[in-house]
Parts: structure tokens; sequence; C-alpha cells
């Protein structure tokens, strides 16, 4: 056979006696290897968005199940993780969100907002460095707490952001918003976020007497 | 704002304005150095800073939750499905 002559199709010869492992088959296979370490991942980040130990499960495997049909069209060497989270999140938005029936905390999302909120609340420079080792001394549960109780796109844009550290075109691109919305996202929850923080410390008594202060 | 009397508080300014973007590196390297500058010779800023980087890590350690076995062996089960239909 003339064909055999070209060494891209080397093997090819096998065909019809079944040697030749499906491609199909290979594709499970790549996929089960680059998916299944990022299930630990994939599970902590549902959890961010449906709340529940249930619903964070079920969310993993309909992403997984979306993910694996369309893993064709993922270009391998490029982001993964970021790629998965863009198939949650949209899961996520299309299926959950409308099933919860949570009321959601509105997020507006103009940018110039947070640059006139910013920090009215700065204290004197001695009561700073007693706060953040009042901050490192919080329970873990009352960092959960915190996290869950600001707005969820906050929540989730703070979590793509100092969870799992991506850019903020990624985030972008995986909560399909303008990268000015993630700023302004990263930007409320993360102050939100230290507000209650700072509360929670405050109420447990980690926080010296802000006697002075300002 | 209060700034501690730090002598440059137009740079507390950009600091307090682009902390995060700093943080996540997300800063044109020009704003990124002068970023950095300000906050080798500002203390108020510094101890902001420090704050905030507190605040990451403490967000990062609390999400590590694993996976489920269910869920792990659902995704298993899953995926060998698309094995065995074409064997
Ligand atoms: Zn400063």
């Amino acid at each position: 056979m003339l064909l055999l002559d070209d060494p891209t199709l080397e093997g090819v010869g096998a065909l019809g006696s079944r040697v030749m492992v499906d491609p199909e088959d290979e594709l499970a296979t790549r996929f089960e290897a680059e998916v299944i370490p990022l299930l630990d991942t994939l599970y902590a980040g549902a959890l961010r968005m449906a709340r529940n130990p249930d619903d964070a499960s079920d969310l993993v495997q309909e992403t997984v199940e979306r993910a694996f049909k369309g893993f064709k069209s993922f270009t391998p060497g490029t982001n993964l993780r970021a790629w998965l989270f863009r198939i949650m999140t949209n899961a996520y938005i299309n299926s959950y969100r409308k099933k919860q029936r949570q009321p959601q905390q509105s997020s507006a999302d103009d940018v110039e907002d947070w640059q006139m909120h910013k920090a009215a609340s700065h204290t004197s420079a001695g009561l700073r460095s007693a706060e953040a080792e009042a901050l490192d001394r919080l329970p873990d549960s009352d960092v959960t707490r915190a996290l869950s109780s600001i707005g969820e796109d906050y929540r989730l844009a703070v979590y793509y952001a100092d969870v799992e550290g991506f850019a903020y075109k990624e985030i972008a691109e995986i909560m399909g918003t303008p990268v000015g919305t993630v700023m302004s996202r990263l930007h409320r929850g993360r102050k939100q976020l230290r507000e209650l923080l700072e509360d929670y410390a405050t109420e447990r008594g980690l926080v010296p007497s802000q006697g002075e202060g300002s | 704002m209060n700034t501690g009397g730090c002598a440059d508080p137009h740079g507390c300014e950009d600091t307090d304005q682009h902390l995060y973007e700093y943080q996540h590196h997300e800063l044109t390297p020009d704003l990124h150095r002068r970023i950095e500058e300000h906050l080798a010779t500002c203390a108020h800023c510094r101890e902001l800073y420090a704050e905030e980087e507190v605040i990451r890590q403490r967000v990062k350690e609390c999400a590590c939750e694993r996976a489920p076995e269910q869920l792990r062996a659902q995704v298993f089960a899953f995926i060998a499905t698309f094995r065995t239909t074409r064997g």
C-alpha cells in the first residue's frame, strides 16, 4: 500500500484489528488525568457559590459533565482551571442560582463608587499593626463566615483573585464582565470583608482599646 | 484622610486607591514601582498593606475543603461510561 510510506500514517495498517486506542477512550483518559486533580479546587469554589455541600457536589458534577462534552474544544496548554471555573460559573448562574431562590444582594458595579468610598476609616499607625495581629488571630470560622456574608459577585471576585490567584483578565472572562467591573467587585468585596473581620475581632476582644485613635 | 503625618500624602492616596491591584500584581510596572517606593517610606501605608496581606492569606487558607469521596466516585463513574460504551 502506497500510504504506508507516509511515516505520519504509521499504525494505520493496524486498522480493523482494533489495536489502536479509541480516540474517545484517549480523551477520557486525558480528561481524567487533568481534571481529577482539580476536584478539590472545584469543590471549594463550588461551596463559595452554592454554599451547601449537596448543591456544591451537584454543581461540580454538572461542571465535569459539561466540561467533558466540551473538552475537545479546550486548547491544551491554556489555563484549564480558569476554563473549568468559567463552565462552573455559567452552570451556577443558569441553574443553581435560579433554583436557590435566595434573595441576592444586588451589587451595582460602577467603578467610581469605590473611589469615593475609599478608606474614610484610617486610624493611627500604632493601632494598625495591632490590628494585623488581631486579624491573624481570628478563628477560621470567622473568615469563612465573613466571606459567605458578602454579596455573591464580590465573594466570587475575591475568591478568584485571592484563592485561585487568577489574573483580572481571567476573572473577567470567567465572570463574563469587563475588567473594570472585576476591579470594582474586588475593591468592594475586600473592603466589606475587612470591615466584617474588624468587627469580629472587636467583638472577640482581640483589638486593644480604641481610645485615642484617628 | 488621616495619613499619619506622611510626607507624601499624594502617595498615600495612590496607594490606598491601588492597593489591591498592587497586591495582585496588576499594575503597570511604573505604577507598581511608585507604590513600592511609597510603601518603603510610609509606615502608615505599610501597615495598611500588612493588614491586607493578612486578610488575603486568611481567605486563601480557609478555602481548603476537600471534595467528598462520593463526588469523587461519581466523577470517576461518569468518565468510565465513556470508556465502556465504545469498547
Ligand atoms: Zn502613605
